[in-house]
């Protein structure tokens, strides 16, 4: 509801025929501010607008303009610009009759009318002219001493505010549009009037313009979305009961207990042979004999034959690579180049690995200070070095430098002039008396591997040539 | 267990545990646990613990009695009495001196069993991650365990890369295991087929001769072996390859490989074929020891099979029986257990993390709002996306919702049966005729003091919804869970919807700037699809006029290009619904529609009224126009003061207005 039906009805009393005819426009004005409030200037104000936009409301000529009035005194202590109405105004002012243009339907002002709205917009005071009624303003002669008065500044800045408003606030229209018929009326003016305002849609506040169409975008496609649910088999993932309980073998103890001692002393040759034939008769216990990379070198200082054995067994566990880096950086000794040289010649280790110890041995010789412990490493790691070339497990071409220097280092030592000459024969490409040198020099493979025994080999998968 | 020991790193004298305990066996404790063992295969728990308990009398401290004890204990009750037995097992644990949390305590082979059965447990729990850290550390002890064990460590460690969705190292896991456990017995290349399997080659005679001895044991994990790999194959599109895994097996035509065959089937879009399978799935219900139900899971399947087919009520029916009838499982095997108290008590443990729920709801709410019931869709799916809330799928789902909330269809836009005036007032020389102020109430300002977030099928919400699904294909951390994972170049089609919807959403909240953007960022792509194109330049090109840019959308829609081929991507949209507009000429009369509207509140209104006359033209070749061009053909006649034209138009074309 936009205006009510009371306040319709005193609005349409005051700008009723008699009232106007008769009362001055100041009355008018002052019955107007009495009924209403402030607050519902614009609600009034946009229902004086649609009466004089519509032909059928307000017959006669007097009313619109006093109409007209009402809407101005509306906003009476306002600055003009900011009057809301104010474009309504502007326009009558400035029609160009004629021009066939649509908006909504304002009349054509007569000159009287136009004289005294522009000195009514910019009198400082508008009383005096407000003494008269409508019908002596619009019946007055034009009078050539009052032109009507330039009002082209309010009518820039009334421009300017709307530049500034965007196009779609502007582009709006009335949504009643009349549409007079010579048929028969059925309902009086009121009881349209009644519909259009105080009706529950109040059509006179609607206005429609120009709207673009926005489709809804389509939903997404997918042949694969909706879930297919396959069976999980959860149930297969069960507890399980420990099936080794109470059932440890009398010979799972034994090698057990045989491992445990050999970590702390050399086992006797009877309880290797012992162990050893336990670990080939089941080839998982291995895994159950308490061993773990870290305890590797204590079993390698005291028993490298069962150390070696265990390796080998674990060649194909993951846990394999904790075990050779464990050994890679133990303490150099006879033994635990013993184990590195026979698992070189049986299986394939990562090169890495290889590289890494020959490094760390060539360290600790630099670094010992026992002068006849000394001699002693520096020849094992010559003859070491000599058998894995001699056995091509290592590419010396990647060493190179690194093992001359440690030649040239200790070449007072015989073993080490013998590697020398081997690596300066091997520079110059005559690789067919490497054997001879080694001879010469009075090396032998079993003065290292002693305990590589052919049949070995044979169970371990060979390495590839 | 939480509340662990703290003595951790002792693990390293776990060998002066097990010494004595593997030490003094009398060999009546061994008959002993001989029978206990038999008792415990045939699952007569009863007497097992009997025998148990006797052991126990002589062997109090024994860590593996007890251990056992506490399993049988918890088989009894029907795996009921998870809290008890997560009690029982922290106390063993700690008299091992086991720090469970700790991984690096295990060393010794001997304490596999503790990590497995607690993997087992998280797995039923649902904490996948962290279960798989635990069984990874066990499979580095692989080859030293007892056969049953290492096979069930191996299964669980695959399952457990599927469901953390790591299919292919799974498949590495696979090649590997299968070259260790099963090609040892020489079954490998009969099975894998494929060329780039490990594992030694054999000779024909040899495969024959030691088929025969394959164990019943080993053929079913060589079995569950393969089901896996086609999970994973199928997880990451290689159909061709899953189907010669399936052939491998097919002579064995247990239920969960005919699930498997016509999931394959479902994906390769042979729906028909996928039903047939299907229908050969035994249907008994034994909910109660396996945690799933094939009635259940068939009904689920076979409605997507009819979603696809769309046939949106049957799939709709069909589902929810699935969902009565899961629901109904439940609560049957849900029951007090007397002095088991806890959260984790009352049902089996393999039921605790067996609820379907969630992806059955998921796929109802899919189905419902291609069923045009957005609301109650989106009920299902706010209850799924509470579980998959890393799926942008999802997300975008529930935008779609709430868009459709919103406006069902764009069906309206083009019925020119549907009135568009408001009505008439008044008769006589009071006649008015009233229009409509807006033609439709697309444009909906919020002005309600509800939070976007508060979950409901608002336009709010929905905006929030968008800006998840952007924001997790952003960042790549998305997971398409319960859905199969799509192709890689999908992404950019399901961008282009996620960023559709935005721009829709962001000018129906009356938010220009946004929807701007999603539509530029949409029109950006470079493969994007031809409805998309045209969507971005519509919505862009309103964004641009909202913004009073009429220049920018002008030149926009004048030089949109997306109509150019749009056909074949419009047929593929309308076989799984009837959007509008449906074909090319209809597309093109919106655009120019709009391209009218926007020159219009430019002021070319002669223009404008030019592109009216084409669409009227295009509409009397029976193409289905927007309704809006009558409103817009009356709007520029009024303004260029044409209202007799301009009252006849609307008599012309409404019947309302004639009476």
């Amino acid at each position: 509801m936009y205006l009510s039906v009371n306040q319709l009805s005193t609005l349409m009393s005051i700008l009723s025929e008699e009232t106007v005819e008769n009362q001055t426009l100041e009355y008018l004005v002052s019955q107007l501010h009495q009924y209403f409030k402030r607050e519902d200037n614009f609600k009034v104000g946009c229902t004086l607008l649609m009466l004089i936009q519509h032909s059928d409301f307000l017959l006669n000529q007097t009313q619109k303009f006093a109409a007209i009035i009402l809407c101005y005194e509306l906003y009476r202590n306002e600055p003009i610009a900011s009057n809301p109405l104010a474009p309504v105004f502007m326009h009558l002012l400035h029609k160009k009759v004629g021009k066939n243009e649509y908006v909504g339907d304002l009349p054509v002002l007569t000159m009287p009318v136009k004289i005294f709205l522009s000195n009514l917009i910019m009198s400082q005071n508008s009383k005096e002219l407000l003494r008269k009624s409508a019908k002596q303003v619009l019946t007055a002669r034009s009078d050539p001493s009052k032109p009507v008065v330039n009002t082209a500044t309010i009518l820039n800045t009334i421009k300017d505010r709307r530049k500034n408003l965007p196009r779609t606030a502007k582009s709006s229209l009335p949504v009643i549009i009349p549409d007079p018929q010579k048929t028969e009326t059925k309902e009086g003016a009121k009881q349209v009037l009644e519909m259009l305002i105080s009706g529950p849609k109040s059509y006179v506040s609607h206005n429609f313009k120009p709207e673009m169409m926005r489709l809804v975008p389509p939903l997404y496609v997918s042949k694969d979305e909706i879930a297919w649910i396959s069976k999980d088999s959860r149930t297969s993932h069960v507890i399980m009961y420990d099936k080794t309980m109470c059932v440890s073998t009398s010979a799972a103890t034994e090698a057990r207990e045989l491992m445990t001692k050999a970590l702390k002393t050399p086992l006797t040759l009877q309880q290797q042979q012992h162990l050893l034939a336990e670990l080939v008769n089941d080839p998982k216990l291995v895994y159950h004999i308490g061993l773990t990379p870290c305890k590797l070198p204590d079993l390698v200082e005291n028993n490298p034959l069962i150390a070696i054995e265990v390796l080998l067994k674990l060649m194909q566990s993951h846990s394999i690579t904790d075990y050779f880096s464990v050994l890679v950086n133990m303490e150099m000794s006879l033994h635990s180049m013993e184990v590195v040289n026979r698992l070189t010649t049986t299986v394939e280790l990562p090169t890495e690995f290889v590289h890494l110890y020959i490094s760390n041995c060539i360290v600790a010789c630099e670094t010992i200070k026992d002068q006849y412990m000394q001699n002693r490493l520096v020849r094992l790691v010559c003859v070491f070095l000599q058998s894995l070339i001699r056995n091509k497990i290592i590419n010396v071409q990647e060493l190179f430098i690194e093992v001359q220097a440690f030649c040239i280092d200790f070449i007072q030592i015989r073993e080490a002039s013998a590697l020398f000459r081997l690596l300066k024969q091997l520079e110059t490409g005559d690789t067919c008396s490497i054997g001879n040198i080694a001879a010469a020099a009075g090396i032998t493979p079993s003065t290292i591997a002693a305990a590589a025994k052919d049949k070995d080999k044979e169970k371990i998968v060979p390495k590839e040539k | 267990m939480s509340d662990k020991q703290e003595q951790n790193g002792k693990g390293s004298t776990a060998s002066a545990n097990v010494s004595p305990s593997a030490t003094n066996i009398t060999d009546q404790e061994r008959d002993l646990a001989q029978q206990a063992l038999a008792e415990y295969e045939k699952k007569n728990y009863k007497s097992c613990l009997q025998h148990l308990e006797r052991i126990e009398e002589s062997r109090p401290n024994d860590p593996k009695v007890l251990l056992n004890k506490a399993i049988v204990e918890y088989y009894e009750s029907g795996l009921c009495t998870t809290d008890k037995f997560q009690k029982d097992f922290t106390v063993v644990c700690k008299q091992v001196e086991l720090n469970l949390e700790q991984l690096d305590t295990l060393e010794d082979v001997e304490n596999c069993i503790y990590y497995y059965n607690y993997a087992v447990l998280l797995y039923h729990l649902k904490h996948y991650t962290k279960a798989l850290a635990m069984i990874n550390k066990v499979y580095s002890f692989i080859e030293s365990l007892e056969e049953s064990l290492a096979h069930k460590v191996c299964l669980l460690i695959v399952q457990l890369h599927i469901d953390t969705k790591k299919p292919t190292e799974a498949l590495k896991l696979i090649t590997y295991i299968e070259s260790q456990f099963v090609s040892t017995e020489n079954a490998t290349n009969i099975l894998t087929g494929s060329t780039d399997q490990v594992g030694p080659i054999h000779t024909k005679t040899d495969k024959t001769e030691k088929k025969a001895n394959l164990d019943a044991a080993t053929d079913a994990f060589r079995v569950s072996l393969i089901q896996y790999r086609v999970r994973c194959l199928m997880e990451l599109n290689s159909f061709e390859e899953c189907s010669q895994q399936l052939n491998t097996i097919k002579e064995k035509q247990d239920s969960i490989t005919l699930f498997l065959l016509g999931k394959l089937e479902y994906l390769r879009g042979n729906y028909k074929e996928a039903l047939e399978i299907l229908k050969e799935i035994p249907m008994k219900n034994d909910f109660t020891e396996t945690g799933e139900c094939s009635s259940v899971l068939v009904n689920n399947n076979v409605a997507c099979l009819y979603h696809y087919a769309k046939k949106p009520t049957l799939a709709f029916t069909s589902i929810y029986k699935a969902i009565v009838q899961h629901q109904k499982n439940i609560f049957d095997v849900t029951k007090p257990v007397q002095g088991a108290e806890g959260s984790l008590s009352g049902q089996p443990l393999h039921i605790i993390g067996a609820s379907i729920k969630t992806e059955l709801m998921f796929n109802l709410g899919i189905c419902l709002l291609h069923a045009q019931k957005p609301e109650e869709a989106f009920d299902c799916l706010i209850e799924a996306v509470q579980t998959y809330h890393m799926n942008p799928r999802l997300w975008l789902r529930l935008a779609e919702c709430c868009i459709m909330t919103h406006k069902k269809s764009n069906d309206r836009d083009f019925d020119f049966k549907k009135p568009y005036i408001e009505g008439v007032i008044g008769s006589g020389k009071h006649r008015k005729i009233i229009l409509k102020s807006q033609l439709f109430p697309d444009t909906k300002y919020s002005c309600e003091a509800v939070s976007a977030s508060i979950p409901m099928p608002s336009l709010e919400f929905g905006s929030l919804c968008v800006r998840n699904a952007v924001l997790l294909l952003q960042n790549n951390t998305f997971d398409y869970s319960p859905s199969h994972t799509p192709l890689d170049t999908h992404k950019e089609y399901l961008l282009g919807c996620i960023q559709s919807a935005g721009a829709y959403i962001a000018l129906c909240l009356g938010d220009p700037v946004v929807a701007l953007k999603y539509s530029q960022e949409l029109l950006k792509c470079e493969k994007i699809n031809k409805v998309h194109k045209f969507l971005g330049h519509l919505y862009a090109a309103e964004a641009l006029i909202l913004s009073d840019k009429p220049n920018e959308a002008i030149d926009m829609l004048k030089e949109s290009n997306a109509l150019n081929d749009i056909e074949p991507e419009l047929q593929e949209q309308l076989t799984i619904e009837k959007w509008k507009p449906d074909k090319q000429k209809s597309a093109k009369a919106v655009l120019y529609y709009n391209l009218a509207v926007a020159l219009t509140l430019r002021g070319d209104l002669d223009k404008a009224g030019e592109l009216l006359k084409q669409i009227w033209l295009s509409k009397i070749e029976h193409v289905s126009v927007p309704v809006h061009v009558v409103i817009l053909a009356l709007y520029i006649h009024l303004r260029l003061g044409q209202k007799d034209i301009a009252i006849t138009l609307i008599k012309q074309n409404c019947p309302q207005a004639k009476r």
